[in-house]
């Protein structure tokens, strides 16, 4: 979809008046700014150790033996300080984290404590201290909540919601712009596998189909001849991600457009053959990384106003399982990135990795309430007001502190 | 049925009689395929999405799983035998994960009961409830055996 952004010359021309600002949210505009707030929501439980390692954590090597990420791999992991460091698969976010653009939040978690990615997913969305049915999500009220100022173009005022369907989280009473790319991601090799499994169990003839299937398409691929159906190769994916994300830049970099916006990538929840440093999850990673490449380019200029929080719905468990996977757990990382950030570090209490540490004796501990760190960007960075934010955007939320000090 | 149209000298209403009383007509075993129209047809019903799916969409899903739609290859139609559609089974996925990526609000569990009900396996509903997401779980749904089979 292109999008023409008019000239000041064809606006002076057209309107006869003086260039007309979004002037969203009033109270950032009145101090000189223009923010930007994108949230990804990534679906499936990301394994926030696979992502950001602790390496520092005397435990961590006997935790998850030849799946800990180190800084003596073949491929090594990035450091990011002395205590952890970055997947490889993301060089865009090292670098980011490195240019002080990006702040690593570890051993978060949401309130929810139950192992459902509906129910996870939907507390994370909704912004609800309970798992529970939700009309709105916590951006969308968010930005119901913040006073417009001037002369509001009608979309700017609007929230932005990328995908065929509007994520929860930017649902609402304010009124929402949407996007969707022309072709939706074909299905992945996980959806795959689960209907393989189902069929195993249930129905022998479907079973062989599918293996036949992947079979044949295995010489296919080999060969380079199409790609196979059913199956959504990295490429793809990649593609997908980058391409979602970065017309999602594209709209919040318009001077007259949209200046919050939410999208959701699925594809985390790595069960099988995770695939930490080569395979699933590093593939995963690698396009995320490529995404926040994708934004931080097309936002231009406006990057410097911009902030990007990506959270999802629960972490995983601490040990790999017997199937070269983790299952679900609890606490995880949530990442920020965006000019505006007063960025390079990374927040997190650490709980340490003993057995004894471990929450339930299976998940990374949680210590900081994810809540606090979406709500210290909503203050400071939208300048939300903090009461709002505790009774109508994080309803129930009073005993939780807005996280100080995020942005620059 | 033929042995009752014969005894009665072509009298339907005993054939059907004879149709209807049969132990074969009430096996609950499903052996046979929803054609790619009935399969696809179900799907929008079940989710309810027909207004976020364009038409184009699904004209496009008919012609991928070999069925255009009113467009057989033969005055006779399409033909209704599992072995008919058995291969394109795989290429319903991509499809299933399409449509289902279009429906808003999905409450896979919900549509499950409201699909398939006591006919769906123990199987089919932890595959369905285990799922990453809501978009994932209403796929899964509709590429069970017992969806896909009639």
């Amino acid at each position: 979809m292109k999008i023409h952004a008019p000239s000041r010359r064809e606006l002076l021309f057209a309107s006869g008046t003086l260039f007309a600002w979004t002037h969203l949210p009033k109270l950032a505009h009145a101090e000189g700014r223009d923010p930007r707030f994108l949230t990804i929501i990534l679906r499936g439980a990301l394994d926030g150790l696979a992502t950001v390692a602790p390496i520092g954590d005397p435990d961590w090597q006997g935790l998850r033996g030849d799946n800990a990420l180190s800084l003596s791999d073949k491929v090594p992991a990035l450091k990011l300080d002395d205590f952890f460091a970055l997947n490889p698969a993301m060089p865009n976010l090292h670098g980011m984290f490195a240019a002080k653009e990006s702040i690593i939040v570890h051993a978060s978690a949401t309130p929810y404590r139950e192992r459902s990615h509906f129910d996870g997913q939907d507390l994370l969305e909704s912004g609800l201290p309970k798992p529970g049915a939700s009309e709105s999500g916590w951006l969308n009220r968010a930005l119901a909540g913040l006073a417009p100022g001037g002369r509001v173009d009608p979309r700017g005022g609007k929230a932005f919601a990328v995908g065929p369907v509007t994520p929860l989280v930017v649902r609402g009473p304010a009124p929402v712009l949407s996007w969707s790319p022309q072709r939706l991601m074909p299905a992945g090799d996980d959806t795959v596998h689960r209907l393989l499994d189902l069929y195993r169990h249930a129905d022998k003839k479907l079973a062989d189909v599918l293996e036949d299937n992947a079979n044949l398409s295995a010489i296919e691929q080999a060969d380079g001849m199409a790609q196979k159906p059913g199956a959504a190769g990295p490429a793809q994916v990649r593609a997908y991600f980058s391409d979602t994300a970065g017309t999602a830049a594209k709209f919040l970099a318009q001077p007259d457009g949209p200046r919050v916006g939410a999208l959701a990538l699925d594809g985390w929840d790595t069960h099988f053959n995770e695939g930490i440093a080569q395979g699933r999850l590093s593939q995963l990673l690698g396009s995320l990384d490529a995404a926040l490449a994708a934004i931080k380019s097309n936002m231009g200029s406006a990057w410097r106003e911009t902030v990007v929080a990506l959270a999802t719905e629960f972490g995983r468990t601490a040990r790999i399982n017997g199937t070269a996977g983790t299952d679900h757990g609890t606490a995880t990382v949530a990442l920020l990135v965006g000019g505006a950030l007063k960025g390079g570090r990374i927040i997190a209490d650490w709980p340490g990795l003993k057995a004894a540490d471990l929450y339930q004796g299976r998940d990374l501990k949680p210590t900081t309430d994810l809540r606090a760190v979406l709500k210290g960007v909503l203050k400071d960075h939208l300048r939300a007001d903090e009461r709002a934010l505790a009774q109508n955007v994080f309803p129930g939320s009073d005993g939780v502190k807005p996280m100080t000090g995020l942005l620059a | 049925m033929a042995n009752a149209f014969r005894n009665t000298d072509g009298n339907l209403k005993e054939v059907a009689k004879t149709l209807i009383a049969a132990d074969e007509s009430w096996s609950r075993e499903r052996q046979k395929l929803k054609s790619p129209a009935e399969w696809i047809a179900g799907v929008i019903r079940l989710t309810g999405a027909q207004s976020n799916i364009p038409i184009g969409r699904i004209m496009t899903a008919q012609v991928a799983l070999g069925a255009p739609l009113w467009r057989p290859p033969a005055p006779n139609g399409y033909p209704d035998s599992e072995a008919a559609w058995l291969d394109g089974v795989p290429h319903r996925i991509d499809i299933a994960t399409e449509f289902a990526a279009r429906v808003p609000h999905a409450e896979p569990l919900a549509l499950l009961e409201s699909g398939l009900g006591p006919l769906a396996s123990p199987e089919t509903r932890l595959t369905v409830a285990r799922a990453e997401s809501r978009p994932q779980a209403v796929a899964l749904l509709v590429m069970a055996p017992e969806f896909l089979r009639r």
